[in-house]
Order: structure tokens, then C-alpha cells, then sequence
């Protein structure tokens, strides 16, 4: 018996070896499909010899002998489509490609399991918003579909929880950006494959952040390709664009992207047919970005990016119907951001995080004779130092401040907005040349305090010192999770906020000098469910409620100081928001539901008038979206339901002789609504994915069933006559995208 | 000055527009088109006379009453309702009376009405002494308010107008512009028109320039004057022109008026009725 097998072994080896002299090297690199990422630890067979060799780091494999003729290359993998490919034995490297079963899964909203940083973040992925139905591949339009954020026709800012637009701030990688969208809020000033995520912070946000009343839309840019040169070339109805990224070396890489808009073009050649009026110089926009990183060890990281974005638009309202204004009217916005950051993990225990941001704002406006030019010259600070005490206690412990130094050439009519209607005073406007700068800063601390397994409190503190109105600024916060089990966790978190005046209000020339910051306390409670169980199909849902009460907000008034000089404004203003948002996603198989649905009320009271509605008090605002995703296309819909917004009823109007306008009578304020907002929205997404490069093609109809939907009034000359302003008609955009 | 958010301003010019909507210059019922002054800017005691420009086409020449109030402005560009109820009596005049538009018929109603005189007083400048230079300097805002009032229908129109008290010298305070003739092709318009046609005023007097005190001292503008065209009887190109900027208009009937009101942005006004 043994010498049988030796026998047979013998005989085995003698027909092996006599095999593989008769055998050459065959040597190959496995890359995925269309993204050409090398594969490592990839089983590689050759059929029918049975051969096997695993891929390295490079994706490269060698079989050192294979018998000559035709084989067959074999590789399954889990998450990639089985491949063979057959071929003939060469001395030429091959390259297989392997390709994915999917390469981007809708997953809608992030809700991270367990104890967060911050309770109150949701954070949406590059894949969730190049997506979302209704978005148009535009990172911050995506955050419109999360429960809390009101709904805006042609917006170019994000009303959150029933606040106002300007109380809601946005970052880039932590730092303030004077503008999140370009010219009529279709496209933010990012391009979204730039973008890691975009993190959503509303009621009772964390320290890190401030002057903000309302939330935070943070957008995190993400690291440049450390591991191979990708590029991307695309165009949709409104812009088209490049971007680059890559390694420069083991340690640094670099990307670059820029995008122009032609839209404005198409607005030029349209308005040649309308009345109303005359384009002079199309609107159109541009921006530019770029991130070099560096990492010198794992331990460390320096990057800088830079930003810069321009908007200019030229008309002529030349007919003369808008009761307001009619002439030659310009805007050009241009800012820019140059940003380095660096980070460094000291030891196990202690970690930092320094970063600054310098640029400059140009804000260019001219109607007529009148005309608003701001440059403001900026620079913010950001510093977090970490500190792991122990297993149950960290620290975090920063700094957040901004100085801006401003130059404002202004000719413009004084205006009241009271109750949401604007109309000119008299014919006199107020000139001025303001130059000023001034201080917000803030120092802050964090900490994470694990009290038992299943309870996390984070008290925190925020100190700010607005030099504008020479104030300081205690805001205590605090959140705390408690895990109920591992798939259901209940949070809850509340603070102070602290928001200086804005826009002027605080200048001798065209507010008061004399106000203060204005004033909010957030509530907020949030149970959080995971039916999943750990599987990826599944419902899990955050069910929060919110209260805000708003203090010192400011608000018009007619009196004046003794010298009679107007007091134009004070903090006689208050208000309260009282809310329940649901944020549900189920998965199952190919589809993907997601619901958002917010409930509030938010009031104000001001000299005047009490307890009215304020412009986003949106009753109800519900946001249904569903995916059906296949392999290589899906198709989603979106559908939106608002509660339409209140707005005051003009009840006349006296006539300006001196200036030649109306000057509108107002009603009760914010007494009526608008008709109830109804959109669906559908996108069909199709990849074509070559060995080389992916062709991503997508179509996204919005406002499919061409709802009116005008959250706004048009009225004639004086005010006698009004319809209904139309919203966004029926507007496919197509878009191409190739990746290679 | 934190935010950017003027595009939002911007859409709100351009998203107006209901096409049926009534056009600015279009006159079929009772309009107050203007509220000439004979002094837009006063710096002493003394009366003004005040002569209402009305267009009442369709009324047949009926009798309206009016009440006219004059004090300082309570705060109309912060939102102050525009009337004179919260106002001193001591800084306050107020009247009442009629006027007959039979007077109009020729021009088919349209055209100025018996003046109303107010007096500025020594309390008024009193007033004035009590604001800051700056204020003194640029002018306070007195408001006219006219109140036109239909006895029988009690339809009724407002309108109001600036007449500014200032410290400045007399050379520099701000008079009205004049104004010519309307014409086409430079010449006056025997008939009403029977086509379209280019319109223009002649002998428009130059925009002044004028200093206000700014919080960099005293700083030189320019006026922004426009004519503002009006019809009973046909459209225009342009509701409004600039000086010297020639407009288009495309008559709907056989005669009517035609007026031209010059405003030179600050206060000063004057007109020319064109009746064929």
C-alpha cells in the first residue's frame, strides 16, 4: 500500500514536472471595471488547469508555468460579476477587468448606530446626493429632501426648522462661505465629486459651530485619489465641467476642478421673446476648486484647498410692470477661499486639527442709479484639540473665529420688509461709504462622557465675542443617548445659540448701532429605530421633536433718537418654533424608500404684531422618495408636499408721486397661504461601465406633472391686480458624466 | 453685510410679469399722476403751492372731494403707515375741498386741478433744528397727503409727495426741471397719431447735480431723471424714458391724451398734457 502511493506521487511529479518545462510564465494585473482600481487579494484561476495565484497590492498576479494553447482566466469574487475571459498563453501581460454588480448604492440619509458626536447630524454621502431625485447631482439641493428643512422655490439658501434664511450658515470643511448656491439655487459652488458629504446640523447642534440661529450645512470635502490619476468630463442643461485627481507622489496627491455655466445663454435668447425684460450679459457662474494633501505618515496630514466661484448677471427691466423698480440692472458676486489645514495625531491619546481660511467677498449690485458695492477680506481660524482621558471620557476642546475687514459703496433706497412685503420709501436713497472690520470669535470644549454602557453625556460650552457689537456670549450645551438596546437609541440635546445682527443692521448709517445678538434656546428629542437587525434590508427611522425659542430677534421700528436721527431697528422681536420631523428608510432587495416628514409651527411677535406665522411656517412638509436600483440603472421618484407658506395680503396702495411707484398697503400679516406646494420629481440614472472609463448618463424630470406651485405673488403697477408667480415648470435635465 | 443674498432680490425683478395685467401708462380711471410742487425744497417760512396733476377719463367730469394732510414723515421708509395721525398738530396741517373735473373735458379729463397752498412754518423749521447737522444739511421729509374721495361711489386714491426742509443755502436747493413740447421727429403733433409713431419732449432741462452730506463728507450726485409717458389711447414702448431717450407709440383710437411728466428723481416735476 505505501508503495503504491509512492509510486503514484513519483508519477504525479515525474507528469508535473515534465509539464511545467513545457509550460511559460503568464503574468496579468486585475483593475475593476471602469475605475481601473487595482484588485488585491484576488483569487485568480486558470481553467482547465486548475491554477491558482492571488493578486498583490498592484492587482498583479503570475502563474509561472502554464501549458501552452488556450486557457481560461477564472475569478469570482463576492460584489463583483464572475469573469472569464479566455486566452492564449503569451508572454504579454494581461489585464483582466473585473467588474462590479453595483457602484453606487442609494442609501439615502446616514444615521450612524450608537452614541454620535453630535445627536443632531445627519450627514448625506456623495453617492446618496449624486441621486437623490430632484437634486441634480447638487450636493446641498439633496439636503432639501431631509425632514426640517423647508421647502424654497428658486432658492439659493436652506431654511431650516422654521427659521429664517439667514440663520442658517454654511461651511466648507468647518470654515464660513459667504454663498452655498450660485444664480437661482440650481447648482452649489462646489462640484459635488468634490464633496465627501454634507453635514446637516439644526436643532440643538453641538458647540463646534455658532451664529447660527437656525442649523449648519457643513460640506466636507473629501481626500484627492491617493492611489491612481481618475478624471471626469460632464455636462447637463446648465453647466459642463472637468475634474482631475490623482497622486503626485507616495505621499501627496492633488485634484482640480472647474465648471462654467451656459445656461445664461439660453436665458438671453428667451428673453429676446418676453416683455418684461432684456438681457444685456447672460447670467452665468464659474468656479474653481482645488486640494493638494500631504500625508506624511499615517499620523499626519496637511492640505490646502482653494475655492473660487463667480456669479454676473446684466438686464434691463424695461417694461416697467414690477411696482418697484424698472432700469438698467447688473450683479457680479465673486469670492474666493484659500484654506490649509493640518492634522496630526500626537499619540494614542492626544490629536489636533488646525486649519485657516483667508479669501475675499465681492458683492457688485447696480439698478439704475443706485448701486450696492461690498468687498469684504476675510480670514477664519479653526482649532480642535482631542484628548482621550480614558475609556469613557474625551475631550475636545476648540477655537472658532473670524475676522472680517469690509468696504461698502452704497446707493440704495431705504426699503421696508415688514411682513414679508418690500416696497421703496421715498424718493430719496441713502448713500454711504462704509469701511469697518470686526471679530467673531469663540472658544469652545467638548466632552464625551461614557457614564455605562449604554449612556453617553456630552456637556459642552461655547464662549463668543462678537467685536461688532462688542458683546460676549455664554452658550452652554448639552446632549446625552441613551441606548435602550444596540437598535434603539434615544437622544437628546439643548443649547443656547447667539447670531449677530446682520446685513447692515448694526451700521450707524443703516441700523443701530445699539442692538444685540439675537437670541434662540433649541430643544430637541430623538428616538432612533433599527428593524434591520443587522441585516441591509430593512426599516430604521429617527423620530425627533423639536422646540426653539427665539429672543431679542430684531425688528423694525418707526421712532427715533432724540436727535431724529431713526433708530430703524431693535431687539423687541420674538418668536417660537415647535416641531416633529420623521426620517424613515426601508431597503429591500432592488428598492429603497425614503420618507421625511416634518410638522411645525413657528410664530413671531414683534412691536406691532403678535403671535403671527412667520414666512416658513410650513404646517406640514413631507418628502417621499423611492429607488429602484438594478445593476447598472435605476429609476427614483421624489414627491413633495408642502403646506403653502403664509404670506401678508396687500390691501391697497398709495402712490409715490416723487418717485413714480406704489408703495403697497399691507393686511394682516402673514394672514394668508399660498396654495398648498405638490411636486414629483422622476430620475432615471443609466451606467455604462467599459473597461477604461464609465459613461454615466442620468435624466431628471422635475415637477413631472408641471404643478404651478408659485409660492409667490406678482403684482401689477399698483397693486390692484395679482396671480399667482409660476414655479419651476416641468424642467428635464439631462446630464452626461464620463469617468475614467 | 455678513451674507450675500441679493440674488433672491434679483429674481424678484425678474420673475414679475402677469402678461394681462393693466399697463403702468394705460389710463381708464381715476389716477393721480402727479404732485407738482412750486417749491420741492424750502429752507425758510413761507407757502407752497401744490397742483395735482388727475386723470379721470372715464368719469365724466364728476366732482371729487379731497383732504390733503402735511407733516413730517413718521417713518414711511421703517414702515410707518403713511399718514399724519401720530404727528404734533403744532407740526401739522391738514384741509379738505372739491374738485370739479367738468373744468378737464377738453383733455379728456385729464390734466391739473386748482392748487392747494401750504404754509411752512416756523415751527416746522423749528423742527428742523432739532436733527443732527447731517440731517439738517440732506433735508427732513415732510410728507402731502392727498386723498381723493368719489362722494357717490367712495372710490377713492391716495398719493403722497416730499417737500424737503433743509439748512442748505438757497443756490443749492433743488427746483424742478422743465420740460418742452411733445413731439416726434422734433416736431409738435398737430393731430393725434394715426400709426405708430416715435415720441420724444423737447427742451428737457439738464439733470442738476446736487451734494448730500454722507459719513464721508459732502459727496456730488447727479439727478436721475425720467419722463413717465401716459395714454388713454395706445400703448407705449416704454412706461419710461430716459432725458432725450425717444419712445414708441402705437395708438388703439382716433384721439385722446397723451401726457409726459419729467421727474428729476428728488422732488422736482413737471409735465406736458397733450390733448388731439
Amino acid at each position: 500500500m505505501r508503495f503504491d502511493i509512492i509510486l503514484k506521487f513519483s508519477l504525479c511529479m515525474l507528469f508535473c514536472l515534465s509539464y511545467a518545462q513545457a509550460g511559460i510564465s503568464v503574468r496579468g494585473q486585475v483593475l475593476e471595471k471602469g475605475t481601473k482600481i487595482p484588485l488585491s487579494n484576488i483569487n485568480v484561476f486558470i481553467l482547465p488547469y486548475k491554477l491558482k495565484a492571488v493578486t498583490n497590492s498592484l492587482g498583479e498576479f503570475i502563474f509561472p508555468d502554464v501549458p501552452e494553447g488556450e486557457f481560461e482566466f477564472v475569478i469570482n469574487k463576492v460584489g463583483y460579476l464572475r469573469l472569464t475571459d479566455k486566452n492564449k498563453t503569451s508572454e504579454n501581460k494581461v489585464t483582466l477587468y473585473l467588474e462590479k454588480e453595483v457602484y453606487d448604492v442609494f442609501e439615502t440619509v446616514v444615521t450612524a448606530r450608537g452614541a454620535k458626536k453630535d445627536v443632531t447630524k445627519k450627514t448625506l454621502k456623495q453617492k446618496d446626493f449624486m441621486k437623490a431625485p430632484g437634486a441634480i447631482e447638487d450636493p446641498v439641493k439633496a439636503v432639501q429632501n431631509l425632514a426640517g428643512v423647508a421647502n424654497q422655490n428658486f432658492s439659493s439658501q436652506i431654511v431650516v426648522q422654521g427659521s429664517e434664511p439667514d440663520d442658517t450658515i454654511y461651511t466648507l470643511d468647518g470654515h464660513e462661505i459667504p454663498l452655498v448656491f450660485h444664480f437661482a439655487g440650481l447648482n452649489s459652488v462646489l462640484n459635488p465629486k468634490t464633496i465627501e458629504d454634507v453635514e446637516f446640523l439644526a436643532a440643538g447642534y453641538g458647540p463646534e459651530y455658532g451664529r447660527a440661529l437656525g442649523g449648519v450645512i457643513n460640506l466636507r470635502t473629501n481626500d484627492p485619489s491617493s492611489t491612481r490619476w481618475r478624471g471626469e468630463g460632464f455636462i447637463d442643461i446648465t453647466k459642463l465641467g472637468v475634474m482631475s485627481e490623482g497622486p503626485i507622489n507616495e505621499k501627496s496627491s492633488l485634484a482640480a476642478s472647474a465648471r462654467v455655466s451656459y445656461f445664461g445663454k439660453i436665458i438671453e435668447k428667451a428673453a429676446e421673446e418676453m416683455d418684461d425684460f432684456a438681457v444685456t450679459a447672460a447670467p452665468e457662474f464659474q468656479d474653481y476648486y482645488f486640494k493638494y494633501q500631504h500625508k506624511p505618515s499615517d499620523s499626519e496630514e496637511f492640505s490646502f484647498i482653494g475655492l473660487s466661484s463667480k456669479d454676473s448677471l446684466a438686464l434691463i427691466l424695461r417694461e416697467g410692470d414690477n411696482p418697484n423698480f424698472e432700469g438698467d440692472l447688473s450683479t457680479e458676486t465673486t469670492f474666493y477661499r484659500l484654506l490649509p489645514r493640518y492634522k496630526k495625531k500626537v499619540n494614542d491619546r492626544l490629536s489636533y486639527d488646525l486649519s485657516v481660511a483667508f479669501g475675499q467677498d465681492n458683492l457688485e449690485f447696480n439698478i439704475a442709479d443706485q448701486f450696492f458695492d461690498l468687498t469684504i477680506d476675510t480670514s477664519s481660524q479653526r482649532a480642535e484639540l482631542k484628548y482621550i482621558y480614558n475609556d469613557k471620557l474625551q475631550g475636545f476642546y476648540g477655537l472658532d473665529s473670524q475676522f472680517r475687514k469690509f468696504n461698502l459703496d452704497i446707493k440704495l433706497p431705504n426699503t421696508s420688509s415688514d411682513g414679508g412685503v418690500t416696497n421703496t420709501g421715498g424718493a430719496q436713497s441713502t448713500f454711504a461709504n462704509l469701511e469697518g472690520q470686526y471679530w467673531e470669535s469663540a472658544i469652545y470644549l467638548r466632552h464625551l462622557y461614557k457614564y455605562s454602557s449604554k449612556w453617553t453625556l456630552s456637556p459642552n460650552l461655547r464662549v463668543e465675542n462678537f467685536s461688532d457689537i462688542n458683546k460676549s456670549y455664554l452658550s452652554p450645551r448639552v446632549s446625552t443617548t441613551y441606548e435602550v438596546r444596540s437598535d434603539f437609541l434615544i437622544s437628546f440635546a439643548l443649547g443656547r445659540y447667539y447670531q449677530v445682527p446682520q446685513n447692515g443692521q448694526t451700521s450707524e448709517e443703516f441700523g443701530n448701532p445699539d442692538i444685540e445678538a439675537e437670541r434662540s434656546d433649541h430643544y430637541f428629542i430623538n428616538f432612533y429605530k433599527d428593524f434591520r437587525e443587522g441585516a441591509s434590508n430593512g426599516l430604521y427611522f429617527d423620530l425627533g421633536f423639536f422646540y426653539k425659542k427665539l429672543e431679542d430677534l430684531v425688528v423694525s421700528t418707526t421712532e427715533t433718537r432724540d436727535d431724529g436721527t431713526p433708530l430703524r431697528n431693535v431687539n423687541e422681536g420674538t418668536g417660537h418654533i415647535t416641531g416633529a420631523q420623521l426620517q424613515g428608510n426601508y431597503k429591500k432587495s432592488e428598492f429603497t424608500f425614503l420618507l421625511s416628514y416634518t410638522y411645525m409651527r413657528s410664530r413671531r411677535s414683534d412691536l406691532v404684531n403678535s403671535d403671527y406665522p412667520s414666512r416658513f411656517d410650513q404646517t406640514h412638509n413631507l418628502n417621499f422618495i423611492s429607488v429602484y436600483e438594478k445593476t447598472r440603472w435605476s429609476l427614483s421618484t421624489r414627491l413633495r408636499y408642502v403646506t403653502g407658506s403664509p404670506y401678508t395680503p396687500i390691501v391697497g396702495s398709495i402712490y409715490n408721486s416723487d418717485a413714480d411707484i406704489f408703495v403697497p398697503t399691507r393686511g394682516e400679516f402673514f394672514s394668508r397661504r399660498y396654495e398648498d406646494f405638490f411636486q414629483l420629481d422622476i430620475r432615471y440614472d443609466r451606467k455604462f461601465v467599459y473597461n477604461t472609463w464609465i459613461l454615466s448618463v442620468y435624466l431628471d424630470i422635475q415637477n413631472i406633472t408641471n404643478s404651478n406651485n408659485g409660492q409667490a405673488l406678482s403684482y401689477n403697477y399698483d397693486y390692484s391686480d395679482s396671480t399667482p408667480a409660476a414655479g419651476l415648470p416641468i424642467l428635464p435635465v439631462f446630464g452626461l458624466r464620463g469617468e475614467f | 453685510m455678513k451674507k450675500i443674498s441679493l440674488f433672491s432680490f434679483i429674481l424678484l425683478f425678474i420673475s414679475c410679469g402677469g402678461d394681462d395685467f393693466k399697463q403702468r401708462s394705460e389710463l381708464d380711471g381715476l389716477r393721480i399722476l402727479a404732485i407738482a410742487s412750486d417749491i420741492p425744497e424750502t429752507n425758510q417760512v413761507g407757502a407752497i403751492s401744490i397742483t395735482p396733476l388727475l386723470s379721470d377719463v372715464n368719469g365724466e367730469g364728476r366732482t371729487l372731494n379731497y383732504e390733503y394732510s402735511f407733516c413730517p414723515d413718521p417713518g414711511i421708509n421703517f414702515g410707518a403707515e403713511i399718514n399724519c395721525s401720530q404727528s404734533l398738530l403744532s407740526l401739522k396741517e391738514e384741509g379738505s375741498g372739491s374738485f370739479d373735473l367738468s373744468t378737464l373735458a377738453a383733455s379728456f379729463y385729464t390734466g391739473t386741478v386748482s392748487s392747494i397752498t401750504i404754509n411752512i412754518t416756523s415751527q416746522m423749521l423749528g423742527y428742523l433744528s432739532n436733527l443732527n447737522a447731517q440731517l439738517q444739511f440732506n433735508g427732513a421729509d415732510f410728507l402731502f397727503i392727498l386723498t381723493l374721495r368719489d362722494p357717490n361711489t367712495n372710490e377713492t386714491k391716495t398719493a403722497y409727495r416730499v417737500i424737503k426742509l433743509t439748512s442748505k443755502e438757497t443756490s443749492q436747493l433743488n427746483t424742478n426741471p422743465t420740460l418742452g413740447n411733445i413731439v416726434s421727429d422734433n416736431n409738435a403733433l398737430s393731430s393725434f397719431p394715426t400709426g405708430e409713431i416715435k415720441l420724444d419732449v423737447s427742451n428737457l432741462s439738464v439733470p442738476e447735480s446736487y451734494v448730500l452730506q454722507t459719513n464721508v463728507g459732502l459727496r456730488s450726485f447727479t439727478e436721475d431723471a425720467y419722463v413717465s409717458w401716459y395714454s388713454n389711447a395706445g400703448e407705449f414702448l416704454f412706461n419710461r424714458t430716459d432725458p432725450n431717450e425717444e419712445n414708441t407709440f402705437k395708438p388703439s383710437k382716433e384721439s385722446g391724451v397723451i401726457v409726459a411728466v419729467y421727474r428729476d428723481g428728488r422732488g422736482g416735476v413737471s409735465f406736458e398734457v397733450l390733448s388731439l
